[in-house]
């Protein structure tokens, strides 16, 4: 199965709490003056924003703890994903964008000098590709197929370079995503990965359970959250 | 007679670009010189709210919003103060390593850094150690500052440190690094000076480094 799903914002019911996390807040609201500025940016760029999900579906198999084929191609997606994939044999390859005119947004605030509105917007476009990882899982679901979490490039040991193999089998030119020598997508806010799907497949752990980077400002404020 | 003006003070710690403005025209006004105003009154509202940061009572945004007072301050201050010894703790440039384009970090990094006295030199992203060396070169800098926010990119560091090496740069300059993948132990396996998790801490050991603190 191939597909490429274009979406408006209010298909991602983007949470309010996902944007306070992003700009740092925990569980505590931001002032009445930054509520208004999160409104405002959401307002502009729900306007012009239409995110774009790209997925196929293929058969594969991990060969051994830590490598998955897919098609005649080897990723050496390294053990920790490796321990969650196992026993799967379809797996959902995915890129995910909020599209160019986002970038061009942001580059107009920084040009206004209005670094604010720059620092919420980008927080807001993390939120959307965020959100359009999510709303793949719940087209799968609606589809009757089961997910994993999804593995990207860059995370828990599978390395970033690997992005290139990844988006080999992505229909790159129907995606509009260009990928720099250094595996940087453009657009930024993007994100590509890979999710294991089946009638039976069970999902394991959680994302910051098995994500490596110790010292990032999410898992904090998780944690916090916790307490 | 002497006139307190801990509200200008407490303008900028608040974010509040208005006031902070009618604040610096009143303290103008009652004769008080630029220079003052700006080490006295200032730059403790943007310690205060970088102590607030620290201690998780304030918010990225609400330094964002200091950073603009204090710009807009700034801009009716500075052209007062031509020919007078700059009031700067010192230069600073800064920008995101070749191969990387991430910039909102590193931008508001650079905001602290403006808003907290220092002079600020964005040569932007996607940077190359020669054109790193130029600005060092040109703009006399006291502090070279690198950021990257991918494993793939943050290696390049290691070759702007040599490079800054061979152009007899490295003695005269402060390298201070940054970006989520970064750490300490990594700053000393390239040769950095410093690297910091955030955009607060980061001039509090680039005052450090100046022995300014
Ligand atoms: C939000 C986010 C995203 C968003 C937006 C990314 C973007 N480009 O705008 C989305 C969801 C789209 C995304 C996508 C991806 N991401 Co991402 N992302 C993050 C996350 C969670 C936060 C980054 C952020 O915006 N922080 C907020 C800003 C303000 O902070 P900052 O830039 O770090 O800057 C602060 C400090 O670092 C420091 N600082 C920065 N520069 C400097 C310089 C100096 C001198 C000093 C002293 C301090 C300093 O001060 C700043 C202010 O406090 C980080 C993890 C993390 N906790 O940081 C991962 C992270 C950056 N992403 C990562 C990865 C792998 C990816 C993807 C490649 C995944 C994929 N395969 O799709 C893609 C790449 C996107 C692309 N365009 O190519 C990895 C990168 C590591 C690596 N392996 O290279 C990270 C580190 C996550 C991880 N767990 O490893 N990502």
């Amino acid at each position: 199965m191939e597909k490429h799903l274009q979406l408006s914002l209010s298909e991602l019911s983007l949470s309010k709490r996902e944007i306070n996390l992003s700009l740092g807040y925990g569980r505590n609201q931001p002032d009445q003056l930054i509520e208004e500025i999160i409104n405002q940016e959401l307002q502009i760029i729900n306007q012009f924003c239409r995110p774009s999900i790209y997925l196929r579906i293929l058969d594969g198999d991990l060969v051994n703890h830590s490598e998955l084929k897919v098609l005649d191609t080897i990723f050496l997606v390294g053990e920790i994903i490796g321990n969650n994939l196992h026993g799967i044999s379809k797996f959902c390859l995915f890129v995910v964008t909020t599209g160019i005119e986002f970038d061009e947004y942001k580059k107009d605030l920084r040009k206004q000098n209005k670094q604010l509105e720059e620092f919420v917007a980008d927080a807001i476009g993390s939120v959307i590709a965020e959100s359009c990882v999510d709303y793949i899982h719940k087209y799968l679901q609606g589809n009757d197929l089961k997910t994993t979490l999804g593995y990207s490039p860059g995370y828990c040991g599978w390395r970033l370079e690997e992005q290139k193999l990844l988006l080999s089998l992505l229909p790159s030119s129907k995606c509009n995503i260009s990928l720099s020598d250094s595996s940087l997508m453009t657009p930024m806010k993007s994100v590509s990965g890979i999710l294991g799907v089946g009638k039976n497949v069970r999902r394991k752990g959680y994302s910051c359970g098995i994500c490596t980077l110790d010292n990032c400002y999410k898992r904090k404020q998780k944690r916090m959250n916790l307490n | 007679m002497i006139m307190k003006f801990d509200s200008l003070t407490t303008a900028i710690a608040d974010g509040k670009l208005e006031s902070a403005v009618e604040n610096v025209n009143l303290a103008l006004k009652a004769g008080l010189n630029p220079q003052t105003i700006i080490s006295d009154y200032l730059i403790l509202g943007m310690e205060q709210i970088g102590q607030r940061f620290s201690e998780g009572k304030a918010y990225v945004p609400n330094l964002l919003m200091s950073g603009r007072a204090m710009k807009g301050c700034l801009e009716i201050l500075r052209p007062l103060m031509i020919g007078e010894v700059s009031v700067s703790y010192g230069k600073v440039v800064i920008g995101t390593v070749k191969g990387d384009l991430h910039d909102i970090g590193k931008n508001l990094v650079a905001t602290m850094f403006e808003g907290c006295g220092f002079e600020v030199i964005n040569v932007g992203i996607d940077v190359s150690s020669d054109k790193f060396i130029e600005a060092v070169k040109e703009n006399n800098a006291d502090i070279l500052c690198l950021s990257a926010l991918l494993t793939t990119t943050m290696t390049y560091m290691e070759e702007v440190i040599k490079a800054l090496d061979v152009a007899g740069l490295r003695q005269q300059v402060k390298v201070m690094i940054g970006g989520a993948p970064l750490s300490e132990s990594f700053a000393k396996q390239i040769g950095a000076d410093a690297y910091t998790s955030d955009a607060n801490s980061a001039i509090l050991k680039a005052k450090q480094l100046l022995g300014v603190a």
